[in-house]
């Protein structure tokens, strides 16, 4: 589980826009880069290089 | 406010004993960090004879942590400085570490601090959600000085403060050749004893080779003005340990 306070001020490290926390799939979406930033052990990993790419279908999901 | 400056300034010129270029770099050396996370703190006690956690309260405090404050501490590693911002904040304060290393932030956990993986060229942090930046010995291993500069103006408030503490060799000849001996040599050499860890000893070697190869304070504090930053001091101690700080504008007209 993610704390509450930190989601509040994390966002998207490439363009700076608001993240949505997947529950389900343990990743903080980013629609403005179209990724996805796993959770590993409860810690966030915001590195783009670390990033799962979304699809054109995922992003719809998520809007 | 006149524009701010943009240019780049990667904090020491490409070290070829270690990696080819900017990319490989990137991914070399959070694999030594990785490896090494578990025997950092024992290194690191050894290497500044156990003085170096109070020396990392007092320069916070010097800084002008308070009570409350907001921190991120960049570059936190196995979290030595983010634990005493801790202490200082209390409990109505919060301290975030962030660092790139998921082995060095391990350790950060077992202290107990909050930490999420991510580098100082690219915070995941919202504009202006932090009275308090600070980064210990780490500046040397970002990629680009300007730009992590640029960003933690961003995510200070207005009027925040930030603490960089880095390590510079003496200006004085036989001051680095004393330096160089114990960080390049003596430091290893203990480390390889220690931990029999061959990624923890080159580490530490590559630890001197980015000081010495770092470029001068007087480019570090000229980088600080440049992105924006006012109030850009240094103090240093024993002529080796410098304190860098600096204020993000109270308003973005009045003060530059």
């Amino acid at each position: 589980m993610l704390d509450k306070k930190l989601l509040e001020i994390l966002v998207c490290p490439v363009t700076k826009g608001p993240l949505i926390y997947d529950r389900e799939r343990n990743e903080l979406i980013s629609l403005s880069a179209r990724l996805a930033y796993p959770v590993r052990d409860d810690i966030p990993v915001m590195l783009e290089e670390e990033a799962r790419e979304l699809s054109a279908e995922e992003v719809e999901q998520y809007r | 406010m006149p524009d701010k400056e943009t240019y780049r300034l990667p904090p020491h010129p490409v070290l070829r004993d270690y990696y080819p270029d900017e990319a490989t770099r990137r991914r070399k050396v959070r694999a030594l960090f990785d490896a090494s996370g578990a025997h950092y703190d024992w290194i690191n006690a050894v290497m500044s004879l156990r003085t170096g956690e109070r020396y990392r309260r007092e320069a916070l405090e010097r800084a002008g942590l308070g009570a409350g404050d907001r921190v991120v501490d960049v570059g936190c590693g196995t979290g030595v400085l983010a634990q005493k911002a801790m202490d200082i904040v209390g409990p109505e304060g919060r301290v975030l570490g962030v660092d790139p290393s998921p082995g060095m932030l391990a350790e950060a956990v077992r202290r107990g601090v909050p930490v999420v993986v991510g580098r100082g060229e690219a915070l995941p942090l919202a504009d202006g959600s932090a009275d308090f930046l600070s980064m210990g010995y780490a500046l040397r291993h970002v990629s680009d000085l300007m730009r992590t500069f640029t960003e933690y103006r961003r995510v200070l408030r207005p009027g925040g403060r930030l603490l960089l503490l880095e390590i510079a060799p003496p200006r004085s000849r036989l001051g680095h050749v004393l330096l160089r001996l114990y960080l390049k040599y003596l430091v290893p050499a203990i480390t390889w004893l220690g931990t029999r860890n061959p990624q923890a000893r080159l580490l530490m070697s590559y630890y001197w080779d980015t000081v010495e190869q770092c470029v001068p304070p007087e480019r570090i504090l000229q980088a600080l003005r440049d992105a924006g930053f006012v109030e850009v001091r240094r103090h240093v101690l024993f002529g080796i340990f410098g304190e860098y700080t600096a204020r993000r504008p109270q308003s973005e007209t009045a003060e530059t």
